[in-house]
């Protein structure tokens, strides 16, 4: 697809895109895998964590490697960044109410299992 | 009297553009007593409904009298106060504008109309006081008043219309206005099926002329000049062509009448002058296909688009149609045979309803349509007998039921019906400015009778059986003096108001009968005498079972009987002189000089002399009947003890009247019952099995459906998860597979 191209990592020397890439995608499966396979429900939430960092990752990735080239579209690079910075916003604030009805929920159920959450089953 | 109010009223200009004040300020009274009505006092919404009904009466009469102002003295010589205020309708047949009009025909009414109306408000406020729905009586009769203004106001035949629904739907509001009682509520309904099967016949009729002139205007309409004053399209001169008639650029449907009967009547010279007179229409031979066509703004020229569709149809077979489809809505609202039941069973509303709605204005609405379209019915010979016979035999009809009624009320109601007759006679015999002469005297002794009835109501504690009456003369003398001016003017006494309108339509159609030899106008003439001491007879029974004798009430209700306050008995007053002056007064502009005074033209006589010649016949009949109703009623009820007991009368005749001949019970028989047995069928068959059936079938599938469906709603955060990620996914590899 024409972006396997080398990125200056300050302290790591080159490396490759396709590497940030790869590694983005593994740690999004994890956090997928884990929102939909494990019953603790603070396990799920920090999957998701797991899967937005992820994101995270690829947005990052992209925006270092547009930054400075004359094919990619205007602003590339700085959209990237303020992505990142704004799912980082965003995750803050859905963790912070995540937690909270995780917490509540133990307050009344003593029990984080989804398994024991099925109020609205049919 | 004129001079005096001219002195004070505006220009004539400004009164044209402020038209609108008169229908507008019942509206207003409408609104408020409908919007603030449950925090107004008792006499606070009785204050705002009468002033609203005195401010448009005012407004009124100073239109009326820029009205009378003769046309030599008007620039334009334009005697009609005619404003448009918006264009209303546009479509490819017709162009209607909110548009008011006021001529000499309709002077009468909005006088009889905001004039009655006022005096019954201010009545209303003494009637009504003890009343918890004040308020909303007086909304209702506000509101009435806006519809009925509407109705004699309008410019075209769908102003009418609308104030024609307006009213029919205040009447009803107002007869079930004691709602809590059922039959209350089952008299209104009632008054309002009757009333939508008229209204079914006057759209076709509306429809009709739509369809044959392409207008519903009256008139040529009017444009605002750029002076600010309203202008008519001038008719041009029809020079050379004596046989053609010019019409103004936009013709209303009176100036096509009008023209027709320039161009098909046949004229006679009339003796001694130089002048003709238009004696009989010759439509029948005139197809729209013969119609000439010439230069100019004729006639046949604006008829010309009209005239494919109508190519061989005879013109005088359409508009006799068109004028019985119109008669038919007038049937209704005017409570004729067949559509008269109604009226009767209105009386379950207050006693100033009954008045106001059911004596004085509504009912006389039918009327006032027929005169308002007088030319055209006069086109039509065959529409004009079936009216005449039609009122002819309810006026005998209704006055036979009213012998024998118990009820003070239903009494004047069948009377009601009976004058109603009458004045559709005088219609009939082609002698329209009668027909608007009754209602105008029928107005002034009718309100009074049903006003005095009230009274005698309102002292007897609600009692309304005559039976329970008798020798109230002594303790409500101002009640028995005033309904017996009411009574003495409803039996046709000499020179009091109901004589001289009565007696001019009885003289008239003996008149026809005698110059066309037209043995339904003798049969007319016959059924309207015998009416004539009928109703001389069931008045003076009311008055004698009423004022004279014993009194015949219980105790406690003898105790409470007063004398009613100063707002009942003024409009009494009034009524009264108007009934006794009113015929004297106005007999001149509605029988010698209709033409001039009123703007209507009868049908003129062929033998100028046939009223003449049996002016002395009629008087003796007239005469003989009214005083012989009222020595009959005198000797059968005047010495008192003698009280009509129906359970124990063995008299067929009284039986078959006391029961109104069985018309309800012939109607519930043959119309009522057999509707409800093809509802009733109906409900079973298609309500049931085909709409219900379906309407069942299709929720059972969606029940059924959904109950396997919700199946997948597990309830487990992750079964939603992963169906959010499967989603996803599956989303990316359609955008991948597309986008490759």
């Amino acid at each position: 697809m024409g972006f396997d191209f080398p990125l200056l990592i300050a302290d790591a020397g080159l490396m490759r895109l396709s590497s940030c890439l790869i590694v983005g995608g593994i740690i999004f499966a994890i956090g997928a895998w884990g929102v939909v396979a494990r019953r603790n429900l603070l396990i799920v939430l920090i999957s998701l964590e797991l899967m937005l960092n992820a994101v995270n990752l690829v947005f990052a990735s992209f925006a270092r490697a547009h930054a400075g080239s004359d094919t990619a579209p205007q602003y590339a690079a700085e959209n990237g960044q303020l992505f990142a910075l704004f799912i980082i916003a965003v995750a803050a604030a859905e963790a912070a109410v995540g937690l909270a009805i995780v917490i509540t929920w133990f307050r009344n159920r003593e029990t984080v299992d989804t398994r024991d959450m099925k109020e609205m089953k049919n | 009297m004129l001079d005096w109010i001219a002195k004070f009223s505006p220009p004539r200009e400004v009164l044209e553009a402020r038209l609108y004040l008169i229908p507008l300020f019942p509206f207003i009274g409408f609104l408020l007593n409908g919007l603030f009505g449950r925090r107004f006092s008792s006499r606070f919404a009785g204050f705002v409904g009468t002033v609203a009904a005195l401010a448009s009466f005012i407004v009124a009469l100073m239109c009326v009298v820029a009205n009378v102002e003769p046309a030599s003295n008007i620039e334009g010589g334009r005697t009609a106060l005619h404003a448009s205020y918006g264009t209303w309708l546009v479509t490819p047949d017709i162009t209607c504008a909110f548009g008011l009009y006021i001529d000499k025909l309709s002077s009468v009414m909005i006088l009889i109309v905001t004039g009655i109306g006022t005096l019954i408000h201010l009545y209303s406020c003494g009637y009504m006081a003890h009343d918890k729905g004040i308020a909303r009586f007086f909304c209702y009769l506000n509101l009435f008043l806006f519809a009925m203004i509407l109705l004699v106001l309008g410019d075209n035949l769908l102003m009418l219309f609308v104030g024609w629904e307006g009213v029919g739907l205040c009447s009803y509001l107002l007869i079930g206005f004691w709602y809590e009682e059922g039959k209350n509520a089952a008299a209104g309904m009632k008054a309002f099926v009757v009333n939508r099967i008229g209204d079914l016949g006057f759209l076709i009729g509306i429809f009709t002329l739509i369809a044959l002139f392409g207008t519903v205007n009256f008139v040529a309409p009017v444009e605002l000049g750029k002076n600010g004053k309203y202008i008519t399209p001038q008719v041009e001169s029809a020079g050379e062509k004596r046989d053609l008639v010019a019409l103004p650029a936009k013709p209303g449907l009176l100036d096509y009448a009008v023209a027709l009967r320039a161009q098909y009547g046949r004229q006679e010279p009339i003796e001694g002058e130089h002048a003709t007179h238009i004696v009989e229409i010759d439509l029948p031979a005139a197809k729209l296909a013969d119609v000439k066509i010439a230069e100019g703004k004729t006639f046949a020229d604006s008829l010309a688009a009209h005239m494919n569709s109508f190519s061989g149809a005879s013109l005088a077979g359409l508009l006799t149609f068109a004028c019985i489809c119109l008669f038919i809505g007038a049937c209704g609202k005017s409570a004729q045979i067949p559509l008269y039941v109604w009226l009767p069973d209105a009386m379950a509303g207050p006693t100033p309803v009954s008045a106001l709605i059911h004596a004085a204005t509504m009912v006389t609405a039918g009327i006032y349509m027929v005169c308002r379209l007088h030319p055209l019915f006069a086109l039509s010979p065959d529409a004009l007998h079936v009216i005449a016979f039609i009122g002819a035999l309810t006026a005998l009809f209704s006055a036979l039921i009213g012998l024998t009624q118990l009820d003070i009320k239903k009494v004047l109601a069948y009377s009601t019906v009976s004058q109603l007759g009458y004045m559709f006679l005088g219609l009939g015999a082609g002698m329209f400015s009668l027909g608007i002469f009754h209602v105008l005297t029928h107005a002034f002794f009718k309100a009074l009778l049903f006003l005095g009835a009230g009274s005698v109501i309102h002292a007897m504690s609600g009692e309304q059986d005559m039976r329970r009456m008798g020798g109230l003369r002594a303790k409500l003398p101002w009640t028995f003096w005033t309904m017996l001016a009411g009574a003495l003017a409803l039996s046709g006494f000499p020179f009091l108001a109901g004589w001289y309108s009565k007696d001019a339509i009885l003289v008239h159609t003996l008149g026809r009968y005698h110059d066309t030899h037209n043995w339904l106008y003798l049969l007319c003439y016959a059924m309207g005498a015998i009416a004539a001491f009928c109703t001389a007879f069931y008045t003076f029974r009311l008055i004698f079972l009423t004022f004279f004798g014993e009194n015949r009430a219980s105790e406690e209700v003898k105790h409470h009987i007063h004398e009613s306050p100063w707002t009942m008995l003024l409009p009494l007053v009034v009524l009264a002189v108007l009934s006794i002056a009113g015929g004297k007064l106005f007999d001149h502009a509605f029988v010698e000089d209709p033409g001039e005074k009123l703007g209507i033209v009868n049908v003129a006589f062929h033998n100028e002399k046939a009223v003449d010649q049996v002016e002395h016949l009629n008087l003796a009949v007239t005469l003989t009947a009214a005083f012989g109703g009222i020595a009959l009623a005198f000797w059968r009820y005047g010495k008192g003890g003698n009280i009509p007991d129906p359970e124990r009368s063995k008299n067929k005749a009284y039986n078959a009247s006391f029961n109104k001949f069985y018309v309800d019970e012939i109607y519930d028989a043959f119309i009522v019952f057999p509707f409800q047995v093809i509802s009733e069928i109906l409900h079973l068959l298609v309500d049931t099995i085909i709409v219900d059936g379906g309407i069942g079938l299709l929720a059972g599938t969606v029940k059924a459906s959904s109950r396997a469906l919700r199946r997948i709603q597990t309830g487990l955060v992750n079964t939603y998860a992963f169906a959010i990620l499967g989603g996803a996914v599956a989303f990316l590899i359609y955008l991948y597979v597309s986008l490759k």
